[in-house]
């Protein structure tokens, strides 16, 4: 475990900061912090709250992107929720969208592309549909 | 569960430390990152010196005195203080601990959160007994105890602590936290007052007031029946105070029933929102165009009844309107008048719902009115009642007016965003001199109110004492004015609490809190003396104007930290 929380610390250079108590790190780096725990104890599900609007630096959210897509070929489920419309669409496997507490699609990327004939931003498409309708 | 492993964090670090010695850039990062961060937090200093002022206490009291039972009565409401602290503390840790958002998102029962969080508090007691034990250790030591009656003292110091303990559970588990929480203030209050009174009529007389009330206050309070058990290592031992271990068992008997109940009622149990007032209970509207809606736009609008009140209140815009001042008092008008536009658009978001000044003057006005009145009724029976009952309505009438000269409205209300707390005035930019020129100048406008009711005040007390009343209102004039100045410093007070200046120990903090704690101390002497030295008025007039003067640079002082950036607004959450 020891060898794990090291690898992880390096990773997303936290080394530095290790010894420094939590609540005297910036926001993106309490962040980083949470993650290191997270992939330490390496659940069978994520669940994360916006992990690309956490004020991660670049190195940090590469980091992220690359131990969760590890995580994800090792078999474990990872939630997550953005804004980032363009992230979501390069970095899920399967995207569900909520507008205004409904659900209106569950499916892979590639279902909804055909769904919507094709279109490269499928789900910035999607969001402008669903606004014209509900106006 | 086990969340921590001493060890492994341990080792953890022992091998993080390896790693940066052993590659020089991870030894530069390490060094830039943690430049400035080598902060002491001031707190145990702070604590520390508690035990030592309640032994400089206990050590002035007999020596002044001569007489050990009142320092054990100082002890005993030191203790009943302190118990109301640490039911505070129990109520805060097992409900309003910022740990709680954690440990409760973990896959854990709260029966294990109840117990962590009691263990902390229990930890936490321990500076109480700390205290206690030099309270003791001071007496005995005066005292001049052989062996065994150390012994004997330390067990009794232990059972005070116990009763404390025992007290405080039960008075969190029995009584809601609101209800006594404001009591440690008033507790300081009467300190500061008692202070000012001994400064003027000498601690000699305070002390043989006190000396003589102590037997009843080590009877009265719960928290003094244990200490009242020192008397038995007095010369002259009464032993029938051994019977007060009948009521000190039965409170330490209540101390796992508290507990149970506490634990009983520690549930966590979520928040669901009530349905609005308007929404119809069945998705069924029972008539179609009743209120001029379609039974078809009322399905769609999720079955409600029809416009609400909100629905009204922004439609009509009344949200976007400047407040009402024409209809408020004269005070009122005349402070909006004097207020610049900036002023008047930023005293909206401090008071929102507009300031009152004049109904709670009249109100001040009328309960001293009345207790004047109903005192000169009692007077005519007895001149002690009314003493009394002159001087619970000078009371109340002067809570009243505190809150009102020093309102500070939300300004320095903390607001938590994203972990942090931050005072409100922070949120809508407000810079720190304009706010204080707001606050200035609503104190400013009260003047004459507070003018009126010190020279009331200081003719009715010296009427009281039978001095004369050209006094009284000499009293009262140099009162108002440092009750006036009283405003920077809570200025200062309000500015401060929304900071990290003093959390951190270091030179520029250190610097700090000297100059704050000498000005401060500065004005009580001058407002004391300039208050009390009625024999040369001159002088007393003198020593008030350089009071107010004080108050006028501690402020300035305090701002000139501020603006220099010596700290800075972020009050982190404290680490438990």
């Amino acid at each position: 475990m020891e060898e794990r929380v090291l690898e992880l610390l390096q990773d997303f250079d936290l080394l530095p900061l290790a010894l420094r108590p939590v609540n005297s790190l910036s926001r993106g780096q309490a962040y980083k912090t949470a993650l290191v725990a997270l992939l330490a104890v390496d659940p069978e599900l994520w669940l994360l709250d916006e992990p690309f609007a956490s004020g991660m630096d670049p190195q940090g959210i590469d980091a992220f992107k690359r131990h969760a897509r590890a995580a994800a070929n090792r078999g474990r489920t990872i939630i997550y929720s953005t804004q980032l419309l363009d992230v979501a669409e390069r970095f899920s496997d399967r995207v569900c969208v909520i507008n205004k507490g409904e659900l209106h699609a569950f499916d892979t990327l590639a279902n909804l592309r055909i769904a919507a004939l094709d279109k490269d931003n499928v789900l910035e498409e999607m969001f402008r549909r669903l606004r014209e309708t509900s106006q | 569960m086990k969340l921590h492993s001493p060890q492994f964090e341990k080792s953890l670090r022992r091998r993080i430390k390896g790693t940066i010695r052993g590659s020089p850039q991870l030894q530069k990062e390490f060094r830039a990152t943690n430049k400035f961060r080598k902060h002491y937090h001031s707190n145990l200093l702070l604590r520390a010196l508690v035990p030592v002022f309640l032994g400089y206490f206990i050590w002035r009291i007999s020596d002044v005195d001569n007489h050990p039972v009142s320092a054990m009565a100082f002890i005993s409401l030191w203790a009943a203080h302190a118990t109301l602290i640490q039911a505070i503390n129990l109520w805060s840790c097992l409900f309003k601990s910022t740990d709680l958002a954690v440990l409760g998102s973990l896959p854990m029962d709260e029966s294990t959160i109840f117990r962590w969080q009691l263990q902390k508090f229990f930890r936490g007691t321990i500076y109480s007994l700390v205290d206690l034990a030099a309270a003791f250790g001071t007496l005995a030591w005066l005292l001049d105890f052989s062996i065994s009656q150390w012994f004997v003292a330390a067990a009794i110091c232990f059972l005070t602590w116990s009763v404390m303990l025992s007290l405080a559970v039960l008075c969190t588990s029995h009584v809601e936290a609101r209800k006594y929480r404001a009591i440690p203030g008033f507790v300081y209050m009467a300190v500061a007052i008692l202070f000012v009174t001994g400064k003027t009529y000498g601690l000699e007389r305070i002390l043989s007031w006190f000396d003589r009330q102590a037997s009843s206050i080590n009877l009265l309070l719960p928290t003094g029946w244990a200490v009242s058990l020192f008397e038995l290592l007095l010369p002259k031992p009464f032993w029938m105070v051994l019977l007060l271990l009948i009521p000190v068992a039965a409170i330490l008997s209540t101390l796992p029933d508290s507990i149970r109940r506490l634990r009983k009622a520690y549930v966590f149990r979520e928040r669901i929102r009530e349905d609005p007032s308007d929404l119809l209970p069945t998705a069924v509207p029972a008539a179609n165009g009743v209120d001029g809606y379609s039974n078809q736009d009322k399905i769609e609008a999720g079955s409600r009844v029809g416009l609400t009140e909100i629905t009204d209140i922004i439609r009509s815009r009344q949200f976007l309107a400047v407040p009402e001042w024409s209809g408020l008092g004269w005070c009122e008008k005349l402070l909006w008048r004097w207020f610049s536009p900036r002023e008047r658009a930023l005293s909206e978001f401090i008071f929102p719902n507009g300031m009152s000044i004049a109904s709670g003057w009249t109100k001040s006005f009328q309960i001293l009115g009345f207790f004047v009145v109903v005192g000169f009724i009692f007077g005519i029976v007895t001149p002690v009642a009314k003493g009394a009952v002159i001087g619970i309505g000078l009371f109340l009438s002067f809570a009243i007016l505190m809150t009102l000269i020093y309102d500070t409205g939300r300004a320095f209300e903390p607001h938590f965003s994203s972990g942090f707390q931050i005072p409100m005035y922070t949120n809508f930019a407000a810079g720190t001199q304009e706010l204080a020129n707001i606050l200035f100048k609503f104190t400013a406008v009260q003047a004459p109110f507070l003018l009126t009711w010190s020279v009331l005040c200081g003719v009715l007390l010296t009427h009281l004492n039978s001095l004369p009343v050209p006094d009284g209102i000499m009293y009262g004039l140099r009162g108002s004015c440092l009750l006036f100045a009283g405003r920077f410093i809570l200025m200062v007070y309000g500015f401060s609490s929304g900071t990290n200046d003093t959390k951190k120990l270091g030179s520029r903090n250190l610097l700090l809190i000297l100059v704050i704690v000498i000005l401060g101390l500065l004005f009580l002497a001058l407002g004391a003396m300039g208050l009390v030295w009625p024999m040369v008025p001159g002088l007393a007039w003198l020593l008030t104007a350089l009071a107010v003067l004080d108050a006028y640079i501690f402020f300035r002082a305090y701002l000139w930290f501020y603006h220099m950036n010596f700290f800075d607004l972020m009050s982190l959450p404290p680490r438990s």
